[in-house]
């Protein structure tokens, strides 16, 4: 007799697990196209890199998941690594209404080989749950979404 | 006459297993000339035609063999069975052992009974890709893979031998040029065929990824029972004159070689320089091939920023063509220059290299670019056609095409090999990583520069007409 609720607990769980794990799954083999949608809302972040090596990036942030003064610690939001040294950041963040919108540049010349280019918004910033991202280098571009539901980026937006 | 290779093990040990398995693949005796001449132009239809069936068919039958591991690549990957790095590996050992095939089974072709050698590389190929369906190891896939290079390498020595043994020169173009199709057949069943038997669903039938091994091993056992049964060894050996005695279309005569043996004509193929040089073009041109087959559809995506579908697309589109160009190589070089090569590539190799500068540097409208993929498959195909062999059976004596289209066949391969190696070192210096950390969780987007490696890959097709063009004069031996 109590073969049946444990049997019973095992299947329901599963079936939750299941269900669970679908849920997430179809989240993000759908949410391309239900991007549009709340497209505005969500944290964007632009990134430039030109063949003179300069290094541009914007983001635009709800001010409820960022305070001004960790938006102006660069640390926190980018950090470049190449083979030469690239100049120190300068900072511009103004307020756009709810948003704030931060600007970053520096220069890391022409003949700097760049090789790591860490964006630490999710990690900083634990309140985001999604982000936009569209990033320019000199030979392609790519255009992708960043949700913390699934485990790769979301492209074909 | 009993072949060299066959006297060399029967007058060792007479009844020992390797002497009679040789025996078994070694071309018959002559026999005696038939003279009965409805009997022999009945028999000539009816063998040239099978035989132009045949290894049209099975050639691209042996290519799903080949191609296989290529489609389920990703499925690989993503069921954690092999890493990228290891997935490379593999790859690799195919073309490193298939350019050894070609070359060892090149000579050994010209010895053997084509349809029953033909039939046992194919059979052994199929045995390879089963193994493959069972193999999780990376060094025991390596293993079978590189070993399935070696078993593909007696498709194309094979085909080559009986298209020297049965058609003559002045028309070889033309069956060269449909045999040649089969690349593109082959390429076509598998990344259509195949790829569609492993693609999820709604596009394919979601079978899991053992299935991109087991239907290939069934077609190529389907394509070994063919061969073994229906395709026939030299005219000689069936009481039939040669084809060019048949046809009366004989080539420059080298009497001074005329009656020397198999062997020492093989060496002699390679004191030919005109073979070196179109080793060294042929290798060229397979760098600027392997690169659109291994990296195109990745630059395609990469940069610019086709998704997976329309990328197979466009490569599809170009594999096509391809058809399309092997057979009007042959139709061009034999009807319009007296079967002289070398106005044929020169023509192909401007289809080729015009539409790649326009694939890498032209107008960025997918319509352009189909264009010229479809353009370039065309032009590419048809000068690998006469690059890859037709030329080199030309050059080189009759009785050792095998051997000429072995040794042009390693070469092509080791550059095949090489590009691989040396596009996957440019792009992967090139990498700039964009990170974007989440806990545990790291989303990594990688960013590579194709500049060098196009340059590579364009330079080389270059360097492939002008050597080849450097052999303008050369004209075919008997």
């Amino acid at each position: 007799m109590a073969v049946k609720p444990v049997l019973l607990t095992i299947a329901m769980s599963s079936l939750l697990l299941g269900c669970g794990e679908k849920a997430a799954d179809s989240f993000c083999k759908s949410h391309a196209k239900e991007h549009q949608l709340h497209q505005s809302d969500i944290t964007q972040v632009n990134i430039y890199y030109s063949e003179q090596g300069q290094i541009v990036a914007q983001i635009k942030i709800a001010q409820q998941h960022a305070h001004y003064q960790a938006l102006a610690n660069v640390a926190k939001v980018l950090e470049v690594k190449a083979d030469k040294a690239c100049s120190d950041a300068s900072v511009e963040i103004t307020e756009q209404g709810i948003y704030y919108q931060a600007s970053y540049s520096l220069d890391c010349g022409a003949e700097n080989k760049l090789n790591k280019v860490s964006v630490p918004i999710l990690d900083n910033f634990k309140t985001i749950d999604e982000v936009e991202v569209a990033i320019s280098t000199p030979s392609s571009a790519k255009h992708f979404l960043l949700s913390r539901q699934c485990d790769s980026p979301i492209f074909n937006l | 006459m009993i072949s060299a290779l066959q006297k060399l093990f029967v007058s060792s040990n007479e009844n020992s297993l390797l002497s009679r398995l040789v025996g078994f693949f070694a071309s018959g005796k002559d026999q005696p000339l038939t003279t009965d001449s409805d009997y022999i132009t009945k028999q000539f239809n009816y063998h040239r035609r099978n035989v132009i069936v045949l290894i049209t068919l099975c050639y691209g039958l042996g290519y799903v063999c080949r191609l296989a591991f290529n489609v389920v690549k990703k499925p690989l990957m993503d069921a954690g069975v092999f890493t990228p790095e290891e997935v490379g590996i593999i790859g690799a050992t195919l073309l490193y052992g298939y350019a050894l095939g070609k070359f060892t089974n090149g000579f050994l072709a010209d010895h053997a009974h084509v349809g029953r050698f033909f039939a046992a590389g194919l059979f052994l190929s199929a045995m390879a890709n089963l193994g493959m369906s069972f193999s999780d190891l990376a060094w025991v896939s390596a293993l079978l893979w590189g070993i399935n290079g070696w078993f593909q390498g007696f498709g194309a020595p094979s085909s080559v031998v009986s298209l020297a043994n049965w058609y003559t020169n002045k028309e070889r173009g033309r069956y060269y040029g449909i045999w040649s199709t089969a690349h593109s057949i082959g390429e076509g069943l598998t990344y259509l065929g195949v790829a569609w038997l492993i693609a999820a669903a709604p596009k394919g039938l979601g079978l899991d990824w053992q299935w991109g091994f087991w239907t290939p091993a069934i077609l190529c056992i389907f394509g070994a029972f063919l061969l073994w049964r229906y395709l026939p060894d030299r005219p000689r050996a069936l009481g039939l004159p040669t084809v060019a005695d048949w046809k009366g279309d004989h080539g420059q005569i080298d009497k001074e070689h005329q009656d020397e043996s198999i062997w020492k004509t093989q060496l002699r193929v390679l004191a030919i320089p005109s073979i070196w040089i179109l080793a060294l073009a042929s290798s060229s041109m397979y760098v600027t091939r392997y690169a659109i087959n291994s990296w195109g559809n990745v630059y395609l995506q990469e940069i610019r920023g086709f998704d997976l579908f329309d990328a197979n697309l466009f490569i599809f589109f170009n594999t096509a063509a391809g058809i399309l160009g092997c057979l009007a190589f042959g139709l061009v070089s034999d009807k319009f220059f007296s079967a002289r090569r070398p106005p044929a590539n020169l023509i192909f190799a401007l289809l080729e290299i015009v539409p790649l500068l326009v694939i890498f540097y032209g107008p960025q409208d997918p319509l352009i670019l189909g264009i010229a993929l479809v353009v370039y498959g065309f032009g590419l195909s048809g000068i690998l056609a006469s690059l890859g062999g037709l030329f080199a059976i030309d050059i080189a004596p009759k009785k050792v095409a095998g051997a000429a289209m072995g040794f042009i066949g390693i070469f092509s391969y080791l550059g095949a090999g090489a590009q691989d190696y040396i596009s996957g070192k440019m792009i992967y210096s090139s990498e700039i990583i964009f990170a974007f950390p989440n806990g545990d969780q790291n989303f990594n987007i990688f960013f590579y520069n194709y500049d060098k490696p196009i340059m590579f890959w364009v330079g080389a097709s270059v360097l492939s007409i002008v050597l080849a063009s450097s052999l303008w004069k050369v004209k075919a031996a008997d």
